[in-house]
């Protein structure tokens, strides 16, 4: 009960946040953090429960901010309907790649995900006629306005886009909770830790892997709709391996193979580079420092300096076995 | 069209042996240490660096230049070795673990060379770019036939290092089973932190040269270690054979097929190649070594 009480403060003060603090600087700055958390769980999907590096999480994110905005800017999609089909055109590409990619592990795995990485970016940058190639995307729509109770919201506007942004990373936090604790999370630790135990058990291990990939794919797709339609423009450098990095660099560092993990790494790398203005370049020097000292130092990020296990040690008999 | 043939062949072979230089160290460092370093592209792009500031800063001649490029770049890799990679050994040696440490030493060399030399595109100045050989319809600088002379010494001293040489001999027990060559006395620290040595000078090298013929820039080793990768797995991870000829085989493929397609779509080619390898044969065409787990 204390612990759903805490939830709830940190809630609250989160949706209080940008009233408090209103100017538009932090509001981006809090905007950006809603997004990376969400880029970051679903990653955490992959790389905590799989157990597998992804390095083309940029390229989904992408996929879903050019699916979202083509949509709306060529056919004239509303929003309601762009935001989904985002999720979706971004959880099929995570299918198709992960049909390849998920028959390998270890480095192979991060090798293979690098060249999708670089395929995408490199289809996005020559597609000019869809995409208008390297000169991005401009004039994409915000979600547009909500009539409600003869109150108009636009959420062209920072204060409504942050409470929009903010519902879907609560749907998504509770969808990845749900996915993990039942059936599939046991599923996927027991894969990860052990997959020929998970396989005796009845464990499809690659039945479990593709569903994972392909949810963490698809909520990246989620995060690319909100990206488009808040800053109106997209161009591929968003999208690069450099933000793949920089995804994989939140995931670790908070802690992977949790939840609250890859969300305290949102948080701090989405706010480190506030604090670091003044050092300019630098801040990507002391990320790449940071990474390696976590790595060695602290293989369950800042989660694990809690001093109880960082990864949820599940029985695997239980329900795995059915 | 038919009458550049043998001048894209030349060109070919000059691209290819860049590739094959770059390739070898990390395929050797995989081979051995069964470290993929992703850092790779960074120790080339720093011995690119390296080379510029001892020719433009120290005045030293070209060809000084690049062995001390290889001397300062071969400590810096067994320093990494050493410091970074040794720990991660003794502590959780994962897979994935060896990517994000070496993920994390990429963006920590290429954003600190950004930060302090600037983006800005410099070239080593070498003497041999103003000199043009010419024979039939074939044109080279002489700084492209260094590129593919150092590379076929290198080559050559490395493949007699590993096969007649006493710490050859133990960098291969190590690579066949590092457990039986630990037990039969090789020090297998001293062969780990070798064969960095040995992987990040032949990097080091082909920056130094490739820094006198494009241009010197932090962002190099990005570009390069993508090849590298290809050429690495298409071979075969731990094949030095395997690098050899896929590496000539991609510098040759991307200057015949560029003649007539855009770059975009051949590097899209190399990808697809690369995962089409990976998914069939992971081990690569001349691989044997059981990394692979598909």
């Amino acid at each position: 009960m204390p612990k759903f009480a805490s939830k709830g403060i940190i809630i609250l003060a989160a949706l209080a946040l940008p009233v408090v603090f209103n100017e538009a600087f932090y509001q981006h700055i809090m905007i950006t953090a809603v997004i990376n958390i969400i880029l970051a769980v679903s990653l955490g999907v992959i790389v905590g429960y799989i157990g597998e590096l992804s390095l083309a999480h940029g390229a989904f994110y992408g996929i879903g901010a050019y699916t979202s905005a083509l949509l709306m800017v060529k056919l004239g999609l509303p929003f309601v309907a762009a935001f989904p089909l985002s999720i979706v055109a971004a959880g099929i590409m995570g299918f198709i790649i992960g049909i390849p990619a998920l028959r390998l592990s270890g480095h192979y795995f991060a090798i293979a995900t690098l060249g999708f990485q670089g395929i995408v970016v490199l289809l996005i940058i020559n597609l000019v006629d869809l995409t208008r190639g390297p000169m991005g995307l401009p004039g994409i729509p915000s979600p547009g306005t909500l009539d409600i109770f003869g109150l108009s919201i636009s959420f062209g506007d920072k204060l409504p886009f942050y409470y929009l942004a903010f519902a879907v990373m609560i749907v998504v936090l509770i969808l990845v909770r749900n996915l993990l604790r039942y059936k599939f999370g046991e599923a996927f630790i027991a894969t990860r830790e052990d997959p020929l135990l998970a396989a005796s058990l009845g464990v499809h291990p690659r039945n479990s892997r593709m569903l994972a990939f392909v949810a963490g794919t698809a909520l990246a797709g989620a995060a690319g709709s909100l990206y488009a339609h808040y800053t109106m423009f997209i161009s591929p450098d968003s999208f690069t391996l450099g933000e793949s990095i920089y995804l994989v660099t939140m995931v670790i560092i908070g802690g992977r193979g949790t939840i609250v993990g890859p969300v305290i790494g949102a948080v701090i790398l989405t706010g480190l580079p506030e604090v670091l203005r003044f050092t300019g370049d630098l801040q990507f020097v002391i990320y790449g420092l940071m990474l390696m000292l976590v790595v060695i130092f602290l293989p369950k990020g800042i989660v694990g300096l809690r001093g109880r296990s960082a990864r949820p040690a599940m029985p695997l008999e239980s329900e795995a076995a059915e | 069209m038919l009458e550049y043939i043998p001048q894209l062949i030349v060109n070919g072979i000059v691209l290819g042996s860049i590739y094959v230089l770059v390739a070898l160290g990390l395929t050797l460092i995989f081979g051995i240490i069964d470290v993929v370093n992703f850092a790779h592209g960074e120790f080339y792009m720093i011995g690119a660096f390296v080379a510029f500031l001892c020719v433009d800063n120290l005045g030293l001649p070209y060809p000084v230049a690049i062995v001390a490029t290889a001397v300062i770049v071969g400590i810096f890799g067994f320093l990494t070795e050493k410091v970074i990679i040794r720990s991660l050994r003794k502590r959780d040696p994962h897979p994935i673990n060896y990517v994000l440490v070496t993920v994390g030493l990429s963006t920590f060399l290429l954003y600190g060379i950004n930060f302090i030399f600037g983006p800005d595109l410099r070239r080593i100045p070498s003497p041999y770019m103003k000199q043009v050989i010419h024979f039939a319809n074939v044109y080279l600088t002489t700084q492209r036939l260094l590129v593919v002379l150092v590379a076929v010494l290198l080559v050559a001293l490395l493949a007699y290092f590993v096969k007649y040489s006493s710490l050859g001999n133990q960098m291969r027990a190590t690579a066949q089973n590092y457990q039986a060559a630990r037990i039969v006395g090789v020090n297998t620290d001293r062969v780990f932190a070798s064969t960095f040595l040995i992987g990040s000078m032949l990097a080091g090298v082909a920056g130094a040269l490739v820094g006198a013929m494009f241009v010197t820039e932090p962002a190099m080793g990005i570009h390069i270690i993508v090849k590298a990768f290809i050429v690495v797995i298409v071979g075969g991870m731990g094949s030095i054979t395997g690098s050899i000829v896929a590496g000539l085989g991609l510098g040759l493929l991307e200057t015949l097929a560029g003649a007539v397609m855009p770059a975009e779509f051949l590097d899209i080619i190399g990808f697809s190649i690369m995962i089409l390898v990976l998914l069939t044969k992971p081990t690569g065409i001349f691989g044997s070594k059981g990394g692979a787990r598909a």
